[in-house]
């Protein structure tokens, strides 16, 4: 898979300049406040915004060198670029805004998205996540070498999200090009990619794996964004209303949360609570694990217990003496728990 | 000026009688002299067959100076105004840009192809005594081909001629001495001049008539006259030949 | 009470708009304004205003278009000056722009000497009519176009351009297609305010029957002679503007209707 290479790229916008410097091999997601330049980057790399200096590459293909004064014109590049609204031609029925892109192979992807019975519809009369689907299946029928995707689930009702960040992630596995997506929400962007980026007022914070994030932020703005532990396991209700998620390491959790089958639970550092004993309370969880890390920001202190990473004062930490290599306790409530990504049930 | 007087039908329906001062509407050749006569009057001048159809819809005028004699009797016929007086009379004129790009030294040049000749709509008095001199002349049909534009005024011929659009045009030879410097003026052999006669009455509308009396005794007067005569325009009666004796 | 007064000043406005327009095919009968048809003064009128008018609105959908297109969708240093410029003709009184048509194209005007190398002469001309009509009715189209084109979301035509489509592509098939109603209103506009133009016309053009003498010119010029053709062109004309109102209506509501506007969020459909 040809990587897409981001070198330096600097786009001046009203209150900052965007520079950013970053390559996509799989799925990469940016995140970052809005206004932080998110768009901004999508547009210059498929040629809308023409960057002041830098380079933009996919694989041997240069798409923008300011040094060698190339810079192609976004028809003339191989990009698929889904807008925050889809932009779909309202005048066109479905089949024929993916024709656009691309004469003669409209069922193809009308059939790989699910939206054949759609074909001769226009798009005002489109549900938002049909809309999205089109909007999908017309960037990938331009066969581009990059994908990229703007706020992709954040125009959706709070029900369709799940269903279509499920669909999204599977759709982005099975990509064999890099795709590079931009969001303001945190949970999205890991739902969704491998690696996260977090850019404000258009500089980078901080990329790394989501768990490298959550574990070790780079400042405080990066802690409070990113925030939340996401735990994987596996749902079962309860008769009491609550369900029991069993983790990949056989820890059980319970949430108040009501959900089934394959679960993404989210935990907030803030919520954990650390101690040198499991604590005695049953309606608590209790996760005991061996410390990897301690990262001090300030007055707080990021602690990773196991798979949880706790958020506590600097007078805490001096207090229960914690240490990476030694063991402690993570605990919180079912009530501070949230679902956040329902598998396909 | 179209817009100006159709402005004026439109909007002065409401009596006459009951504004001060009197409107009178003259031919357009009467411009310069008519407020040298009379500065009081609110003037409207223009064509005079637009003017006499203005009147005929009801316009709310008190006096009418027309470069005819035929447009104030047709008036009178229908009861619209007072019988007819001449008050002066005028000559027409061949006028050329000053350059004369066209070449023109006699009104047989006229007939040369090519030749763009301006002349004034038939049913405006200047454009028919036009008509009246090619016919006099014998010259009609091989002038009328170079007829390019049928002007609603005297004054638009002049104007176009002036700025040199045009490369010959017929008007009173009045006009031709508003502009001077900018035309030269041909004379109309005299075998070929009509009878150019202006008319004037009192409108029987008017609600002023003691006051459009005096207007008409004005012009007919020795210094309305005189004014007339210094504008170039010809004595109202037809000086008699001399008698031989 | 206040009802009956307010109905009342309506019924008024709409009697005084009306009177008018109704009054022009009272005034005679009916058979003596069809024989007027049949006057050549009233079809050589109406020849020259149509074939003046279709030429002048080509004209104006070719050049106007592009114009329009441009300072819609770029902004530029003098951007405003230009729209300005390009409005001028619109509060310039038509008499005056026939003078400075004349003072531009005339025999001794600025570009005279140019023409006249080519062996063009303008004033007098059927093409003059055509220019004069182009000159006073081509702000009504491009100021209209200039909406319209703004009215179409930005986004669409970057979409196009990602999808592979070149800018002209991108224009016949989006922009244009998505523009379509509001520009067919300006058109409606700027044939009507042509099919009207009389100071400009007889300024620069002059007016000869069959020539150039236009509907308007003719009206003006028969009106002491024959007010039945004067009615009769009177007629003629208050037909074609009531087609041209209807066709600006129907584009209205083509320009405003849902398919114009990039989806709504959240799945709204929206009704046709």
């Amino acid at each position: 898979m040809a990587a897409l290479t981001v070198d330096k790229i600097n786009v001046p916008l009203r209150a900052f300049d965007l520079e950013l410097t970053l390559e996509v091999g799989s799925a990469v997601a940016v995140v970052g406040p809005s206004g932080a330049g998110k768009s901004t980057l999508l547009r210059a790399i498929a040629g809308l915004v023409e960057p002041r200096s830098g380079r933009i590459a996919v694989g041997s293909d240069v798409w923008f060198d300011a040094e060698r004064s190339i810079s192609l014109a976004p028809d003339e590049r191989r990009v698929g670029l889904v807008f925050q609204d889809y932009a779909l031609f309202p005048h066109m029925t479905v089949r024929q805004n993916i024709e656009y892109a691309r004469k003669h192979r409209a069922d193809e992807y009308l059939e790989r998205f699910r939206i054949a019975a759609l074909a001769d519809v226009k798009p005002p009369s489109l549900s938002g996540g049909e809309r999205q689907r089109v909007a999908l299946a017309r960037a990938l029928a331009r066969d581009p070498q990059v994908l990229l995707l703007d706020e992709p689930i954040s125009a959706l009702d709070a029900h369709t999200k799940a269903t279509v960040r499920a669909e999204l992630h599977e759709l982005l596995g099975t990509l064999e090009i890099p795709a590079l997506l931009v969001t303001h929400d945190f949970e999205d962007a890991a739902a969704l990619a491998d690696r996260v980026s977090v850019v404000v007022d258009g500089q980078l914070r901080q990329a790394g794996t989501v768990a490298e994030l959550v574990a070790r932020p780079a400042d405080a703005f990066v802690a409070s964004f990113t925030g939340a532990n996401l735990l994987h396991g596996a749902a079962v209700q309860q008769a009491n209303g609550s369900t029991r998620v069993e983790l990949a390491d056989g820890t059980v959790v319970t949430t108040a949360d009501a959900a089934g089958g394959e679960v993404v639970l989210a935990v907030y550092p803030w919520d954990v609570t650390v101690a040198a004993r499991p604590p005695d309370d049953s309606a608590l969880n209790v996760i005991g694990g061996p410390v990897r890390s301690v990262a001090e920001l300030g007055n707080r202190v990021r602690v990773a217990i196991g798979p949880v990473t706790a958020e506590i004062t600097a007078e805490s930490l001096g207090r229960l003496d914690l240490r990476p290599g030694g063991f402690a306790f993570a605990s919180f409530k079912a009530t501070g728990t949230r679902v956040v990504s329902a598998g396909s049930a | 000026m179209p817009a100006v007087l159709a402005a004026l039908v439109v909007l002065g329906g409401a009596g006459a009688a009951s504004r001060a001062g009197l409107t009178v509407y003259a031919a357009a050749s009467l411009t310069n002299v008519f407020p040298k006569i009379d500065a009081g009057p609110r003037y409207s001048f223009g064509g005079s067959n637009t003017l006499a159809a203005q009147i005929q819809q009801g316009a709310p005028v008190d006096v009418f100076a027309s470069a005819n004699l035929t447009l104030p009797k047709q008036l009178y016929a229908k009861g619209l105004c007072s019988k007819p007086v001449v008050f002066t009379r005028n000559t027409l004129v061949i006028v050329l840009p000053k350059s004369n790009p066209a070449s023109i030294h006699t009104i047989y040049d006229l007939t040369k192809p090519g030749v763009k000749l301006d002349i004034a709509g038939a049913g405006v008095p200047v454009g028919s005594y036009t008509l009246q001199v090619l016919r006099n002349m014998n010259l009609s049909s091989a002038v009328l081909k170079n007829v390019v534009s049928q002007e609603t005024d005297v004054r638009a011929v002049l104007a176009k001629v002036a700025l040199g659009e045009a490369d010959a045009g017929f008007v009173y030879s009045t006009d031709a001495r508003t502009v001077r410097g900018k035309v030269v003026t041909l004379k109309v052999p005299a075998r070929g001049q009509p009878n150019v006669q202006y008319g004037m009455c009192i409108v029987s509308r008017s609600g002023d008539k003691p006051d459009a009396r005096s207007f008409v005794d004005k012009v007919l007067s020795k210094a309305g006259q005189a004014r007339l005569l210094a504008a170039g325009f010809l004595p109202r009666v037809k000086p008699a030949p001399p008698k031989k004796t | 009470m206040l009802a009956v007064a307010w109905v009342g000043v309506a019924l008024l406005s709409f009697a005084f708009l009306l009177l008018p327009i109704v009054a022009i095919f009272a005034r005679t009968s009916p058979g003596r304004l069809f024989e007027q048809l049949s006057n050549p003064v009233v079809r050589d009128a109406f020849r020259v205003s149509i074939e003046t008018s279709l030429i002048a609105q080509a004209l104006i959908l070719l050049f106007g278009t592009p114009t329009a297109y441009l300072l819609a969708t770029r902004r530029f240093r003098g951007h405003t000056l230009a729209v300005t410029l390009v409005e001028l003709p619109l509060v310039l009184p038509p008499v005056v722009a026939g003078i400075g048509l004349l003072a531009a194209f005339g025999r001794f005007g600025l570009l005279g000497s140019t023409l006249d190398f080519f062996g063009v002469s303008l004033p007098f001309t059927q093409s003059a009519v055509t220019i004069a009509v182009a000159y006073v009715a081509s702000p009504l189209y491009v100021r209209q176009a200039i909406a319209a084109f703004e009215a179409t979301d930005p986004t669409l035509a970057a979409a196009s351009r990602t999808l592979g489509a070149g800018p002209v592509r991108t224009f016949f098939h989006v922009v244009l297609p998505l523009a379509r109603g509001g520009l067919i209103a300006g058109l409606a506009l700027s044939f009507a305010r042509g099919l009207g133009e009389f100071g400009a016309t007889i300024m620069f053009a002059g007016s000869l029957q069959a020539v150039t003498q236009t509907l308007p010119l003719a009206i003006y010029a028969e009106f002491d002679q024959n007010f039945d053709a004067t009615l009769a062109m009177g007629g003629v004309l208050v037909l074609v503007s009531v087609v041209l109102l209807v066709t600006l209506r129907l584009a209205v509501s083509w320009q405003r209707s849902p398919s114009t506007r990039s989806t709504s969020l959240f799945g709204l459909s929206t009704s046709s």
